[in-house]
């Protein structure tokens, strides 16, 4: 039986007609959906939690909230951020219609994005530790705080890094995008509107709720 | 030259059709709800509304987001349905077990 299904699958179709780096990509976005839902539930469940030695610096929900205020930072990420997948999905679009300017103009774009969205998370860290003394170490909302916003800094990060990349491979070898090869670009882009999914579900629940 | 002429050509033959327009259309509406999911908490810090409708609205609304940058930027609409199944699977399983740790550890807002 198993022979008879190892010789149904096609050698040359091994996918079959799923494209394999693709399904690779969905697979490993799928297992950061669970990496990042557990951190944001472990918040969920920390960030209220006052610690019961009176000498520890904490803060109670009311206290994030008056520490997020208006949440006009934030506001500003969420909004480069969205931008920022305008940007990429339109870079695609420009490889998909073999318009080579039109598509390393918007990787850039996207790029610039994400290093104002990085320099933002610096600021309003920078912010949090010292005007309200909230670090990693001194109570629960901290750690988990720090933990969730800075893994996802991480990624956006990393996938800054990615677009830098495909963008200077663009400029290297202007024919190597084209609308008949643009994987890599729909690969890269896949992952940066998963960053951007994720802030979405930060934004809505840490900052917003 | 020739054969580069050649390929210029097969390359602009299999040029897809832009869609720009629709998503910048697409970042609009996005915009529009990340608006009104900012405007929901200030305006509600009267009470206008309980605090749990503010929050039901709060995850309806980024749930719809989601679902549009899924659909159309990340194009799942149209793509095969199991690159949809690997991921939307995992997103059902944490938006329940969010809905579950809400109830638990954040009972004034349930």
């Amino acid at each position: 039986m198993a022979q008879a299904v190892v010789r149904d699958i096609d050698k040359n179709d091994p996918g079959r007609g799923l494209d394999l780096r693709k399904l690779g990509m969905w697979t490993f976005l799928g297992s950061e959906v669970f990496f990042f839902g557990a951190l944001v539930v472990t918040h969920l469940s920390m960030r209220g939690v006052v610690a019961p030695s009176a000498s520890k610096a904490n803060l109670d929900v009311a206290g994030v909230r008056n520490m997020f205020g208006d949440n006009v930072l934030t506001s500003i990420l969420a909004f480069i951020l969205l931008t920022s997948s305008l940007t990429m999905v339109l870079a695609l679009d420009g490889v998909k219609t073999n318009n080579q300017k039109r598509f390393r103009f918007w990787l850039g774009a996207t790029i610039a994005c994400g290093v104002i969205f990085l320099g933002g998370q610096v600021y309003e860290f920078y912010h949090i530790v010292h005007e309200y003394n909230v670090t990693i170490k001194n109570m629960m909302f901290g750690s988990t705080f720090f933990f969730v916003t800075g893994f996802h800094g991480t990624h956006v990060a990393v996938g800054v890094i990615w677009l830098v990349s495909l963008l200077v491979s663009a400029i290297r070898h202007p024919e190597r995008y084209n609308a008949g090869n643009y994987m890599a670009v729909e690969l890269g882009g896949l992952y940066w509107h998963f960053v951007d999914l994720v802030w979405v579900l930060i934004f809505t629940v840490i900052y917003l709720i | 030259m020739a054969h580069g002429h050649d390929e210029h050509a097969s390359i602009e033959h299999e040029a897809h059709h832009s869609h720009a327009k629709l998503y910048v259309i697409i970042f609009f509406i996005l915009l529009v709800m990340t608006g009104v999911e900012i405007a929901i908490p200030i305006i509600n810090k009267a009470e206008i509304v309980v605090k749990q409708v503010e929050v039901a609205l709060l995850l309806g609304l980024m749930t719809i987001k989601g679902a549009i940058v899924m659909m159309f930027y990340m194009h799942l609409k149209g793509d095969r349905r199991m690159f949809g199944t690997l991921f939307v699977f995992p997103i059902v399983c944490v938006l329940l077990m969010m809905l579950g740790f809400f109830a638990l550890f954040q009972p004034e807002l349930w």
